[in-house]
């Protein structure tokens, strides 16, 4: 049977890159004894992928693993919640388990959008960044922000750097989690110290996925220069939220809230 | 949630290069309340973390002091050079990766000494720390730094770092120093009684106890303890059961990908054939196998506890373990299903091994690979390697039928006696296999071209061989020597299918200069390092200017230590330690390397080395 693993990922596990995280999950599904489906070749490897890759330095208590297991029994899901939790060390955990369709696509393939807190490292706040964590301030901030005809971002791939709109890839920015609450009306347990509403500068939802990924960090730097204040990536702690499938998925056409038809994000693991 | 406290901050860890390599917290590695503990011991390689990580004698040591409840062991290896950098810049005292509480705070550092080339690191290591760098500068509150490892068996040219060195294989004594040193602070003793009364503990080497005077060729005159009741010879430390000792339960897993990411399983240690250029054979005598249980047990117990999925068996010569088709077939069986690769190690060509090879690999991708180390046949009568051209060609045969076209021949260049019709042997041998090939397998049998990779490294010899009285090749003539070999390479039939490498010539020289030094080398070290030698084992970052400066500067002639061919009855600096293996022995060897004699293998007969004394192993019947 298909499963998707909810988990998060905080503290020093910040530092563990992607393909490691991978690694140390193979290992985690051999030393709980997972009956996990092994692809066929003379060199068979477990059947399992990351929904997004989380940058080295973020943290996360939203993000998805989906696997593929040699059983058909759903009771087992309970049991394999605590198994991995066992062997899984403190700063990444499985929030939870379910199990979908196997014919259901890669949720890789199907995120449209994640949700993200950025808030401002108690060792960094000085005389000049403090009015970032001034609330009214950055809700009338944000307003003005967001209303420009444009947000123009600098892209930088592998090979080129180039600049581009993102304004149709925010769905909104807000001043805290409790505010991007109610515009999601989801309710986030937001584990982390450093991005609990009175450190938080601001919560937002983006598009994310294969085709167009809108980093957070551009978001924050673009904001942060828009109110005059010298940016520097270190100072600040992004916490990855939640990943979204979107329910209008077709395949080959991009979603957003200005497309005609328009993305319908659920939890990526809601079916 | 509490985020576990770390050394570094978070801007550094951002900025630096894989910041998992200082963060602690793998898998299977301890946790205990420092509070609670009597001892602190910090266990190191002075190399960069995926190497140390990757080393199974740390993790025996890890596992045996952590057993104990009053002793807690941690790890640190060498901060990376840009972590380096930062640390010195912001006056970052170095950690340990557990508690990743400053070094200076423990009771001892042990360091693990794998090669010569690692020696400025040993430093690094100390003054990152905030230790004084020389012993006699320790005060009665500082660390104890020890010293262990194949290069503790001459610990002369490191001698003035360290105030122990553990002799030998560390499952024997370890708990007694420690006992001895809870008695000690408990007494409220000076730094030096505790010294004095370690080096009463049989492998423990206490460099400060001893002095060495000099003749005026430069040689050593004399060696002797400075007090009465310091041993005059120092006796290695010999497991006497492996199959009864510590291994490591639960091995620490990393989260980045190491050099060595898989479970190890050590089958046996030492050899039996006395390869005349080895020193590993020497020193692991005599030969003990660990028990097919023993193995299977810990294969089993390690495989689970630690996720890996791949096991590997190591030993100096994986052929000789008389129950290896019982382990390898155990493994193959219990394991594969489970998608555990099984890598084995080098072994001699032959039915068993074709039929393993043909289960656990995907041939072509894999390749063969044999160490002849000498070209000839005479040559390899000289360094005693039992290796045949037959053995070499029939191997290939089978191989080769059975679908391989990848071969990877190990060579040597600058062995004592070595000719030039020696070396050229090398080329005409690596084409003599690229013939087999094409002669053996049809046209229409063959994936595309046989590939042949000759690699030769620069012979350095080493503290107890027989070669330890060898004259060294300079590296003038070591590169004359690989220039030919490539000029030769370039003119056999099957040039196109043979690829050569050459070893770097410039720090084998340095190798060989450490391997074989003295008391005179500390100062040359220490100059190297104050004047910015670290990594000396990466190329990148080896400083050869630098190091012929500290030569020059500290009055040191590199060729005293290698262009030199020594006197049979020449002290040397580490001549007082016994490996059990005698002196005498080692001169009947060379001499049988002059003669071209051949010695038979332990199994074969015994040759008398001298390794009986520990009662133990082949010597007793127990292989």
């Amino acid at each position: 049977m298909k499963i998707i693993i909810k988990f998060s990922k905080v503290g020093s596990m910040k530092f563990i890159g992607h393909l490691d995280l991978m690694r140390y999950f193979q290992k985690c599904f051999r030393r709980a004894n997972v009956p996990i489906a092994m692809s066929k070749g003379f060199s068979p490897h477990q059947i399992l992928s990351f929904a997004s890759p989380l940058g080295v330095g973020v943290t996360s208590e939203g993000d998805y693993l989906d696997a593929m297991l040699d059983t058909e029994d759903e009771s087992y899901i309970n049991k394999l919640k605590e198994d991995l939790n066992e062997v899984l060390n403190d700063e990444i955990r499985v929030v939870e388990i379910r199990r979908v369709a196997d014919e259901v696509k890669s949720s890789m393939s199907l995120l449209c959008a994640c949700d993200y807190v950025i808030g401002l490292k108690d060792v960094k706040v000085n005389e000049e960044n403090k009015v970032l964590l001034n609330k009214d301030f950055i809700k009338a901030k944000l307003k003005c922000y967001l209303s420009q005809p444009e947000i123009l971002v600098t892209k930088k791939t592998k090979k080129s750097t180039k600049e581009i709109n993102i304004k149709d890839y925010i769905y909104t920015i807000t001043e805290s989690v409790s505010a991007l609450s109610e515009y999601t009306g989801l309710s986030y347990d937001n584990i982390l110290e450093s991005t609990s509403d009175s450190k938080a500068v601001i919560a937002l939802r983006v598009t994310a996925g294969s085709s167009i990924n809108i980093k957070p960090e551009l978001i924050m730097e673009d904001f942060v220069k828009f109110l005059n204040i010298e940016y520097s990536n270190l100072e600040y702690q992004i916490h990855r939220l939640n990943m979204y499938r979107d329910k209008n998925f077709k395949k080959g056409e991009l979603h957003t809230l200005n497309t005609e038809i328009i993305c319908d994000p659920v939890a990526i693991y809601e079916y | 949630m509490e985020k576990r406290k770390l050394a570094l901050s978070d801007d550094i860890l951002l900025s630096v290069e894989k910041p998992a390599r200082y963060i602690g917290n793998e898998v299977n590695s301890v946790v205990k309340d420092k509070t609670k503990v009597d001892i602190r011991y910090a266990m190191c390689f002075p190399d960069v973390y995926e190497i140390g990580m990757s080393h199974l004698g740390i993790q025996i040591i890890y596992d045996m002091l952590n057993k104990r409840d009053d002793i807690y062991c941690e790890r640190v290896y060498s901060p990376w050079v840009d972590l380096d950098q930062i640390m010195r810049k912001e006056g970052i005292p170095l950690f340990a990766l557990e508690s990743q509480d400053p070094i200076k705070d423990f009771d001892f550092l042990g360091i693990t000494l794998q090669y010569e080339m690692c020696y400025t690191n040993i430093l690094q290591i100390l003054d990152l720390s905030g230790i004084p760098l020389k012993a006699c500068d320790r005060g009665e509150d500082d660390i104890f730094v020890m010293g262990g490892g194949p290069c503790s068996y001459n610990p002369e040219p490191i001698a003035d770092f360290f105030d122990i060195f553990y002799i030998g294989e560390g499952e024997t004594v370890f708990y007694d120093l420690m006992d001895l040193y809870k008695e000690w602070r408990k007494s409220g003793k000076k730094r030096i009684d505790f010294l004095r009364e370690a080096a009463k503990i049989e492998g423990m080497y206490v460099p400060l106890l001893y002095e060495a005077d000099y003749n005026e060729d430069g040689t050593l005159k004399s060696f002797k303890p400075k007090y009465e009741d310091a041993p005059v010879r120092v006796r290695k430390q010999v497991v006497k059961n492996l199959s009864d000792t510590f291994y490591p339960e639960k091995p620490l897993v990393p989260y980045i990908q190491v050099t060595q990411d898989r479970v190890v399983l050590e089958i046996q240690r030492g050899c039996i054939r006395g390869c005349r250029f080895c020193q590993a054979g020497i020193l692991y005598r005599p030969t003990r196998p660990r028990s097919l249980e023993f193995l299977k047990k810990e294969a089993k117990r390690m495989i689970e506890s630690s996720g890996q999925e791949e096991i590997t068996l190591s030993s100096l010569s994986s052929s000789d373990y008389g129950k290896l088709r019982d382990l390898v077939y155990y493994l193959i069986d219990n394991f594969q299903h489970k998608g555990i690769n099984i890598s084995l190690p080098s072994l001699r060509i032959d039915a068993f091994f074709l039929d393993v090879m043909n289960k656990v690999q995907d041939i072509r991708k894999s390749s063969l690979t044999f160490a002849p180390e000498a070209g000839s046949q005479r040559m390899r009568n000289v360094i005693n390697k039992g290796l045949t051209e037959d053995d070499i060609l029939n191997g290939a045969r089978e191989a080769f039928k059975g679908g391989w076209n990848r071969v990877k021949l190990y060579f040597m260049l600058g062995l004592p006696y070595e000719t030039y019709d020696d070396i050229e042997e090398i080329a005409n041998l690596a084409d003599k296999v690229a013939r087999t090939y094409y002669d053996e397998v049809p046209k229409e049998k063959r994936h595309g071209k046989v590939s042949i990779v000759a690699s030769s490294s620069i012979f350095v010899p080493k503290p107890f061989t027989p070669f330890q009285w060898s004259r060294m090749n300079s590296k003038e003539e070591a590169r004359d020597k690989r220039d030919f070999l490539i000029g030769k390479v370039k003119g056999v039939l099957n040039q196109k299918s043979i690829k050569y490498n050459c070893h770097d010539t410039f720090t084998s020289e340095l190798e060989g200069v450490f391997a074989r030094g003295d008391r005179k080398i500390n100062d040359v070290i220490l100059y190297a390092y104050e004047h910015g030698c670290i990594y000396d084992a990466w190329t990148e970052y080896f400083k050869y200017d630098t190091w012929m400066e500290a030569f020059k500067e500290c009055g040191v002639d590199m060729n005293f230590y290698i262009d030199r061919e020594r006197d049979l009855d020449e002290i040397f600096p580490w001549d007082f330690i016994d490996v059990g293996v005698t002196k005498d022995f080692l001169k009947r060897e060379y001499e049988n390397a002059k003669n071209e004699k051949v010695t038979p293998n332990c199994a074969e007969k015994c040759s008398g080395c001298g390794a009986g004394v520990f009662g133990t192993g082949i010597c007793v019947g127990d292989f």
